[in-house]
């Protein structure tokens, strides 16, 4: 690391340079916006316009890359579609035999598309959780929203997955 | 694979034999690379931990790394900024910075017996070697049509491999290996099983069966010789073998752009396609493709036979171009973005 | 309600489902109070207990998804392309890439109206090499000496500094 204790982006690409193209890809879903996505990220790096926090620089990076892309999607025009309706009641019924184990397994291509089909702001929370695995507190603080929101997010998120997927 | 396990046992028994052979007698013999045998065998019999430096010439430059190595009981941990581990029980597992363990092989998937390399390399054993880590070693000499390949001290007390140094034709270290400083024999006990990997799945390595055999020859040029296939994802791996380097041939569908590949490669010719060689701490890269397929050749062997096995792999059955192909790829060669 | 779940009330004291407590739940994010209150509900809630089912598949596939390569020698075009910081270079994307890029677009298309070329095999690809290297050091360990053929996968591929 640098003197300052802030990784330059030469670091960054050398030591995390996996995980960060993985959390980027997960998130656009394409690998033509997984690299744009990539280079802004270490482009604000470089540029010092994201303030380092010591600890987990993975976390940070997770911080950066999510907001970066949930900005850009936003500015797209895109909007995050709450495509449950709001109901407390509701419960995602069963597929027929889900006492039982499931043979078939899905596809990382099939888990990747059906991810990509989620609304960003699902997808960010799933990303965050099950991709970097960062707790419901660490994601309240990226996405800066509480903690029940982030709760509803990635449950919203999974049960579209699992219904995208059967 | 009952093969594999049977061909385990018998080089095991072979490299005992000689290591009783070779405690009793002294001058050289044209044994071939049997000190890698017993280098192997130690390695898996002995406890010992220590720093390793690689070294390797990548383009005009000589790189190097330190790894931290700990071995007991036949596993072996690897701590650079990749970690890689080892294990007679589950095979392979590799983590990188960023991410969890990823499980690379399994027992069950273990490649055919080698073929026996000594036809192909002349070994010699010229005596004591300069000390490594503080330690006496031996060194043990590989020569191919009378030019030395490499340089091997093991470990006099031991015969554990301590250093080991490649050369080209000219004489020159293209690839080294070397303890810094090592305990050996020490109450190293096993390294640790990882926990169970974090978020990332194991790689999907499967046997396959090859659709047209004659994509993936059992023998290359220079007595490299056809160990396994296996497929993940896409992409179909085929080992090769000549009992001292192995040598892997990727094979995916395809096309390589020079845009796409790293700018420092070495510009070459693999038939009639162009490529490119790159060199990593382990060895040799070649990237080319041909045919709407990119294969990638991965290597511990020196260049000049890496080149020749490669190019020995035949065209694709029903990969003559017609007429129009060739009109087809003559444009596309033209229009290829010159970077 | 303040049960911790979001489920609703059916009311006159009938059970809330879980809703979003059921990931909550599989996370380890409901406080032992409250995941106590949860397990005693999924006992005896056959709907439930589905969903429970149906979620943790979902959250399994996503958990078992595999680290991505990216596009053999990204890093190092980025790095080569960044040695000579410019204004520019700080405000625009890598050109280089951009280039490339828009060039080879270019040329797909001329191919494909053209020529009529569009099979996958005429698709560029980027090899994931280190994924490679490290299939091979692996394969080629097996019943060699460990040292010699895997030690050097513990250095992270990157060619041409």
């Amino acid at each position: 690391m640098s003197g300052s204790g802030v990784p330059t982006w030469e670091e960054i690409a050398r030591d995390h340079g996996r995980f960060l193209y993985t959390v980027a890809y997960r998130l656009t879903g394409n690998s033509h916006d997984a690299q744009d996505l990539v280079q802004d990220v270490l482009l604000k790096v470089r540029r010092g316009l994201e303030t380092y926090r010591p600890g987990s620089l993975e976390g940070w990076l997770s911080r950066i890359t999510t907001n970066t892309f949930l900005d850009e999607a936003r500015r797209r025009g895109r909007r995050p579609v709450d495509l449950l309706p709001d109901d407390p009641d509701r419960v995602i019924p069963p597929s027929p035999g889900a006492d039982v184990v499931l043979a078939a397994e899905a596809l990382p291509d099939h888990v990747q598309d059906a991810l990509r089909r989620l609304p960003e702001e699902y997808r960010a929370a799933v990303v965050l959780c099950d991709v970097v695995g960062r707790s419901y507190e660490e994601i309240g603080e990226i996405l800066d929203v509480p903690v029940g929101t982030v709760r509803s997010r990635i449950h919203r998120g999974r049960a579209l997955l699992r219904k995208a997927l059967t | 694979m009952k093969l594999g396990v049977a061909g385990t046992a018998s080089r095991a028994l072979t490299a005992l034999t000689l290591l009783f052979g070779v405690a009793a007698s002294a001058p050289a013999a044209a044994t071939g690379p049997a000190p890698l045998e017993q280098a192997r065998h130690a390695a898996e019999h002995t406890a010992f931990e220590g720093v390793v430096e690689v070294r390797w010439r990548d383009g005009g430059v000589t790189r190097s790394e330190r790894l931290t190595v700990e071995a007991a009981e036949g596993a072996l941990m690897v701590r650079g900024d990749n970690r890689v581990m080892a294990q007679p029980a589950f095979g392979r597992l590799i983590s990188h910075r960023g991410g969890g363990w990823e499980e690379l092989w399994l027992p069950s998937q273990a490649p055919g017996p080698r073929p026996d390399g000594a036809s192909k390399y002349r070994t010699t054993a010229p005596g004591e070697g300069p000390p490594v880590a503080g330690r006496p070693t031996k060194v043990v000499e590989i020569h191919r049509n009378g030019a030395l390949l490499e340089r091997i001290l093991l470990d006099t007390q031991t015969d554990l491999l301590l250093a080991r140094d490649q050369f080209d034709a000219q004489g020159a270290v293209v690839r080294s290996l070397a303890f810094q400083s090592v305990k050996v024999g020490s109450s190293t006990s096993p390294p640790a099983e990882p926990r169970s990997p974090a978020h990332h799945a194991p790689r999907t390595v499967a046997l396959a069966r090859l659709a047209s055999p004659a994509a993936a020859p059992e023998f290359l040029a220079d007595g490299y010789q056809r160990m396994g296939i296996y497929r993940t994802g896409a992409v179909q791996h085929v080992l090769y073998s000549d009992g001292m380097y192995d040598l892997s041939v990727f094979e995916q569908q395809g096309r390589l752009r020079q845009a796409d590949v790293p700018p420092a490669g070495e510009r070459l010719v693999v038939g009639a396609a162009g490529g490119w060689r790159y060199a990593w701490p382990g060895g040799q890269l070649v990237v080319w493709s041909t045919g709407g397929r990119v294969y990638t050749a991965v290597s511990d062997a020196p260049a000049d036979q890496v080149l020749a096995a490669i190019r020995s792999l035949p065209a694709a059955p029903g990969r003559t171009l017609s007429l129009l192909g060739k009109v087809r790829r003559a444009c596309q060669a033209l229009m290829e973005p010159l970077s | 309600m303040t049960n911790g779940f979001t489920g609703g009330d059916r009311g006159f004291g009938a059970p809330a489902h879980l809703g979003d407590a059921l990931s909550a739940l599989l996370d380890g994010e409901l406080p032992p109070p409250v995941e106590q209150g949860a397990r005693a509900h999924l006992a005896g809630c056959p709907a439930c207990a589905g969903e429970l089912v149906a979620v943790d598949q979902a959250r399994r596939w996503v958990r078992s998804l595999p680290l991505v390569e990216p596009p053999f020698g990204f890093y190092e075009r980025m790095l080569l392309d960044r040695a000579q910081p410019t204004a520019a270079a700080f405000g625009a994307r890598s050109t280089l890439r951009r280039r490339a890029g828009l060039a080879a677009l270019g040329a797909a298309a001329a191919a494909v109206t053209v020529l009529g070329v569009g099979s996958p095999s005429q698709a560029p690809v980027n090899p994931a090499v280190p994924r490679l290297i490290e299939a091979h050091a692996t394969s080629a360990s097996v019943g060699a000496d460990l040292l010699s053929k895997l030690a050097p996968a513990g250095v992270p591929v990157s060619f041409g500094r």
